[in-house]
């Protein structure tokens, strides 16, 4: 892969900056070896400056590091550039840093138009391509998606991609359609968004038998650049030298035309990875490294991002309209108005909260000062992650398309292809990351956000990015893996604790499980969980406990209807959350009732602290 | 009340700016370095290629694609007529004879005999690109675009709509505490920016259309009234059929008060108190953190004709997280000058 290049380095890396420019904040954080072990000391924080007025990436970086700088004491900027390396050897161990590295998706990130032929086979295959690489797919054309010819070319005129990926056919089979599309483009003369006088990036990775057309077609018009089909055949995808070619390209053309990117690359001692990237590669290392099936998010300002690691399967998206500043409007207008207030354990006006978000969008560094500010943020937030999560299940799927062998068993359940890999009951692990979960006030609160949006079901750990650094930590990770795990291990990662959700739903009051809690010092806890009850049950990060659950009748814990289940649960910071209010979710419908029960639930695990004072 | 952090937005009596001037697409530049330039004198100019409209004369005339070539009347390159005939077959039998005709006027851009499809485009689009201000250039970027600087009072708001537009600046209001009403906007307010105060209601902008002003710059609006005027909800977004703003095409568009029609908008949260942003105040929180003198780039304006110093109300600026946020915008090394 293009990132894991060597780092512009030979000295040791001892002293770290790391810098993560989003849409809203860029997050500087610095990392110090302190004895054998990289340790996470500073952090600094600055509004993002790659739009107007600044338009220069690099002025909201150096305010970062001017942070730490101001906090950590040590000497980092000298004027506009950062001091490399660190002095210590000079006997000034307070000046200079190692290396400086940086991820990106400011200015909205890689945004990428992909094509297919057929939209579900290899137009799907492009999408996942262009996400896995860490891209915002802004359309995906295809022959068959029902657009009219000169609406395809309209529409690719008028979306002014970073990028362009093109596939279609497999190896050997028909070039008439995806020669079709290359005139499309073609006449649709694409420019790309940054500078005017560029030719725009194009990938062809379809059926190879078409790369000489494609080439007569597009090769003057676009930065043609030719790699193996994405879907050599329909039962295979090989997406790996497509997603190389988008890195390469990226670094090569994008990120020197957006502004102020030439100088921030320049700054660097490594390549700039796109933010959705570098998390990719940490929530991959923590799959593997403990053989997890693992969803993770990354929640920002314009975009959110879901990873998804099952059966050792690594899928990403990027929902680009689903943020929680510069796309908060969207998920508003996505989510509609009655689920985000079904969230909120008070009635507000639709033209407040209306103008609430669009001052939230218009000024996207806003913090909420009021608890109910607060409450509505955190309701937005579980929206944009449910949405997500939806968005990310659609496309984190098997094949489709492609032959299947049924036998007689199949008879009664003839599956489609194409069905969403995300099993919800074999989810081992929830990661957070980003600023509202990472930078909630209680770390329940960012619990709960999780547990609402995504429902997991049985047992499910859950853990969140400590001040979020996971973005840093997958760049670092490409130069020195000791180093990246070293800090994920210490000052990344905070367990929360274990969620335990029957499946099933009843009448509030009514029995769901009888549980039986044996703690390591041999304390035993046993109760009965009704449905509609919430309950927080204390176990510290570095203790495990072994719940014993006897479901109801009609209630299941993932070995079937009333059968009982032990687990051991391991606790965090927040502790074991036994979650009684049925799945999937059902919250009362009439107003008086929905307040009641969000009050109730909220003050069962003392989520915000004004309703702790009432209590 | 939420706080919010807002770098670089300024309001000055007087500066020196510099607004950069771009063509979307490669063109040709109309002035030279040194030329004195009005606002809406075009400094440079493009073509737009022009629509494309495809047509598949091989199902059309129901032969292989490769074979289109002995139908054609028109090859690449030569310019069509509206109803010209593209392309005819020759039957035996007269009355099964087809004939494509070209539904635009235009050229035959391109002839594939791989899939049939004859491409035929419109004549390019002149685009024109104004200087924007009135002032002299002081660079020219070949075939790309244009600076022009100029001298001006500045004001600079956080968010706008409608694009750029011009004209005399008129203030309707006696100080930003007050709303824009329609009894403030007279029909003399025709072709004319008009400064308002700390809120404009659906009513006024009613008013402000039957007038017929170039533009308004106020202090709050409500986001339904917004939704009316547009006729759609503004979102930032990338994608989905709701762009309307993106969030790096998303210009701070200034309200200034020359040349641009443009309102530092804030969204009304209560109908009897409302906020006007004051990028003065941020300026003095951050000569406070930092000791740094705030230089943010500015917008296009020109000279206000009753600027009161100190007029806008005070927003504190508390940076509210887990760990401290000293930090604020440092100055940007543009080429802007106070």
């Amino acid at each position: 892969m293009a990132f894991q290049e060597l780092a512009k380095t030979a000295h040791p890396l001892n002293v770290i900056v790391a810098t993560d420019c989003g849409s809203t904040t860029t997050k500087a954080i610095l990392i110090e070896k302190v004895g054998d072990e990289y340790r996470q000391t500073y952090r600094g924080e600055a509004p993002t400056t790659v739009e107007a007025p600044f338009e220069d990436v690099t002025r909201g970086v150096l305010n970062a590091i001017a942070e730490i700088e101001e906090l950590s004491g040590r000497k980092i900027l000298d004027g506009d550039k950062i001091l490399t390396p660190n002095r210590a050897a000079q006997g000034d161990p307070k000046t200079g840093v190692d290396i400086y590295i940086s991820t990106s998706s400011a200015g909205g990130g890689l945004q990428m138009m992909v094509t297919g032929v057929v939209q579900n086979m290899t137009g799907e295959s492009a999408q996942r391509a262009a996400l896995g690489a860490g891209a915002i797919v802004i359309d995906v054309l295809a022959s068959n998606d029902g657009r009219l010819p000169h609406e395809k070319i309209e529409r690719i005129r008028t979306m002014r991609p970073d990028m362009i990926l093109m596939s279609g056919g497999t190896d050997g089979g028909a070039v008439t359609h995806v020669v079709e599309m290359a005139e499309y483009i073609s006449a649709a003369e694409p420019r790309p968004r940054f500078g005017a006088t560029y030719k725009l990036p194009l990938i062809y990775a379809g059926n190879k038998d078409a790369q000489p057309q494609v080439k007569k077609i597009l090769g003057e018009k676009a930065a043609l650049v030719l790699t193996d089909n994405i879907r050599p055949v329909l039962e295979r995808e090989n997406l790996a030298p497509a997603r190389n070619k988008i890195h390469d390209l990226f670094l090569e053309h994008v990120m020197q035309q957006a502004p102020g990117y030439k100088k921030l690359i320049e700054m660097a001692g490594a390549p700039i990875m796109p933010t959705p990237a570098a998390v990719g590669v940490i929530m991959e290392t923590i799959a593997k490294r403990e053989h997890l099936n693992l969803i993770g998010v990354d929640i920002g300002g314009a975009t959110t991002d879901v990873f998804s690691v099952f059966e050792g399967l690594f899928n990403r998206t990027v929902s680009a309209n689903l943020g929680m500043s510069y796309s908060i409007s969207n998920v508003l207008a996505e989510a509609g108005l009655a689920n985000i207030m079904r969230w909120v354990p008070f009635t507000i006006d639709e033209q407040t909260l209306r103008n609430r978000i669009k001052n939230k969008m218009i000024r996207p560094t806003t913090i909420p000062q009021t608890l109910d500010e607060l409450q509505i943020e955190h309701a937005i937030a579980r929206e944009a992650l449910r949405l997500a999560l939806i968005h990310h299940k659609s496309l984190a799927t098997a094949l489709k398309g492609i032959q299947q062998e049924r036998t007689i068993s199949d008879v009664f359940e003839q599956q489609q292809s194409g069905k969403t890999l995300i099993d919800m009951l074999k989810l081992d692990l929830i990661v957070g990351s980003g600023g509202i979960l990472s930078h909630a006030p209680r770390r329940v609160q960012s619990m709960l956000m999780m547990v609402d949006a995504y429902e997991p079901l049985g047992v499910t750990r859950l853990s969140v990015d400590s001040i979020f650094m996971m973005p840093h930590l997958g760049v670092l990770s490409t130069i020195n893996e000791k180093a990246a795990t070293d800090v994920f291990v210490r000052d990344c990662m905070v367990y929360l604790g274990t969620c335990v959700a029957p499946i099933g739903q009843g009448k509030d009051g009514d029995r769901c499980a009888d549980y039986v809690i044996t703690f390591q010092d041999g304390r035993v806890d046993k109760g009965t969980l009704s449905f509609g009850d919430l309950r927080l049950v204390p176990l510290a990060a570095d203790q495990k406990a072994s719940i014993a659950i006897q479901p109801a009748k009609q209630v299941n814990l993932g070995a079937g209807a009333g059968v009982a289940v032990t687990r051991e649960v391991q606790g965090g910071v927040v502790g074991l959350l036994l979650d009684g209010r049925g799945r999937p979710l059902q919250l009362p419908t009439d107003h008086a009732s929905r307040v009641a029960a969000l009050m109730k639930w909220y003050q069962a695990v003392d989520l915000y602290p004004v309703l702790s004072a009432e209590k | 009340m939420a706080h919010s952090y807002t770098p670089g937005l300024t309001v000055t009596e007087h500066t020196t700016i510099r607004r950069r001037r771009m063509l979307s697409l490669p063109g040709s530049v109309l002035v030279a370095t040194g030329e004195t330039v009005r606002a809406n004198q075009a400094v440079a100019r493009a073509e737009l290629p022009g629509k494309v409209y495809p047509l598949n004369l091989a199902n059309q005339l129901g032969v292989a694609p490769d074979e289109i070539h002995e139908y054609l009347i028109k090859k690449a390159g030569d310019p069509v007529q509206k109803g010209e005939i593209l392309a005819e077959n020759k039957p035996l039998i007269k009355w099964l004879k087809t004939e494509v005709l070209s539904p635009i006027t235009g050229i035959v851009e391109s002839i594939s005999p791989v899939t049939g499809q004859v491409l035929l485009r419109e004549p390019p689009r002149v685009l024109e690109l104004l200087g924007y201000v009135d002032g002299r250039i002081v660079e020219v970027m070949p075939q790309q675009g244009v600076v022009v600087e100029t001298d001006c009072s500045l004001v600079q708001g956080i968010f706008g709509i409608g694009g750029e537009t011009r004209g005399e600046i008129v203030i309707a209001v006696t100080s930003p505490d007050e709303a824009l009403t329609p009894r403030h906007l007279t029909a003399d307010m025709k072709g004319k920016v008009v400064v308002g105060g700390s809120f404009v209601s659906s009513d006024a902008l009613a008013r402000a259309k039957e007038v017929g002003v170039a533009g308004l710059i106020i202090g709050g609006i409500h986001d339904k009234d917004l939704r009316a005027l547009l006729g759609y909800d503004l979102g930032v977004a990338i994608t989905g059929r709701r762009v309307r703003l993106h969030p790096n095409g998303r210009k701070n568009i200034h309200a200034s008060f020359r040349s641009c029609g443009a309102a530092g908008f804030y969204f009304r949260r209560h109908a009897n108190s409302c906020r006007c942003h004051s990028a003065r105040n941020h300026h003095s929180q951050r000569r406070r953190r930092t000791g740094r003198s705030p230089r943010g780039n500015r917008a296009a304006a020109g000279r206000h004709p009753d600027r009161r110093p100190g007029s806008h109300h005070s927003r504190p600026v508390i940076w509210k997280d887990r760990r401290s946020r000293k930090s604020a915008a440092r100055a940007p090394e543009d080429s802007d000058r106070e």
